[in-house]
């Protein structure tokens, strides 16, 4: 006699050998499963023959493991954009409250430094948490200001370098100096995100195979 | 039949188009599909899961639990709006496909 609660255990246990852990995905496809079943026995088939075609029609463990890791893994972008963003957020912090109070500049524009370098490295903290919120690099002012951010990071550090040297006859002030090479910092974390997204929606493309088994 | 691989660049379009209707669950859009092709689109079941997890990490669709009518568990997806502008990006590009096909198409025939 066919038990079909003992057969969508053995089922489970499969499934969880294969690697399908998570509690999400396991409950999603039983109940996708006994849906599956629910309609064949409508259909008039027996139990038996209905898990059958239930088990087959939703695929091989291995093969859903396989895509399920896909999703759960973050990409190694991903992990790029999250370490820089954890590393830089403080760095620029700390930087700036140890430049910013030994250099001569008044008080209220070490305060105005202070306050732009901290949303700075709020944005740049941030960033890994919501950089899915970003607008569409498609879009043609968010292009413009990346090729503009483009190009003065680019030149900026040849500039500041000028600067140094006195090379170049130019002074912008240590608050003024801090707030570019900060603004460097988040375009750069911006740029990263970008290409996560990039990443995202690339994988999206491959996702089109999944479906089709 | 439909080639596998025009099945396998329709499924995105289709999970959200077909939650721009209103929300839904993985059987119900797998069975609509099929239904809607006369069952050229043949999707294999349990795949459709890893690609809507995915849709949802992209943030263009979001889940929630909830029960079917036997009180069974049921996770349902609804459209976000960047799936929406997602949505409407898709649309814009099988269109365009379809424009210059039919375009060619015509021209053949003449």
């Amino acid at each position: 006699m066919f038990d079909l609660e003992e057969n969508l255990a053995k089922w489970r246990r499969q499934m969880l050998a294969a690697g399908i852990k998570t509690p999400v995905p396991l409950v999603e496809l039983e109940g996708h499963l006994r849906e599956e079943i629910d309609q064949q026995r409508q259909w008039g088939l027996g139990a038996e023959a209905a898990f059958h075609i239930a088990v087959q029609r939703l695929g091989s463990a291995s093969a859903l493991k396989a895509e399920f890791v896909k999703v759960a893994a973050p990409g190694l972008p991903q992990r790029y954009l999250c370490l820089y963003c954890l590393l830089a957020a403080p760095l620029l912090v700390f930087v700036n409250l140890w430049a910013l109070p030994t250099n001569e500049a008044s008080p209220i524009l070490r305060c105005c430094a202070l306050t732009a370098m901290s949303l700075m490295a709020l944005y740049i903290g941030g960033l890994p948490y919501w950089y899915k919120r970003l607008p569409s690099a498609r879009n043609q002012l968010v292009s413009m200001v990346m090729w503009i951010g483009c190009v003065t990071a680019m030149a900026w550090p040849l500039t500041a370098t000028g600067m140094a040297l006195g090379m170049v006859p130019l002074t912008v002030g240590i608050g003024a100096e801090m707030t570019i090479w900060s603004l460097g910092a988040a375009w750069f974390a911006t740029c990263l995100a970008y290409w996560v997204r990039g990443e995202i929606d690339g994988a999206a493309e491959t996702a089109h195979s999944d479906v089709s088994g | 039949m439909l080639r596998k691989e025009m099945v396998a660049a329709s499924a995105e379009p289709l999970i959200l188009t077909l939650l721009a209707k209103g929300e839904s669950y993985g059987y119900a859009i797998i069975q609509e599909v099929k239904a809607r092709s006369g069952g050229q689109l043949n999707w294999t079941d349990g795949m459709l899961y890893p690609v809507l997890h995915r849709l949802e990490r992209r943030g263009l669709i979001k889940s929630r639990w909830g029960a079917s009518e036997t009180g069974r568990k049921r996770k349902y997806y609804r459209l976000e709006v960047e799936g929406r502008e997602a949505m409407a990006r898709h649309h814009e590009q099988w269109s365009l496909v379809q424009e210059v096909l039919s375009g060619l198409r015509k021209e053949h025939y003449v």
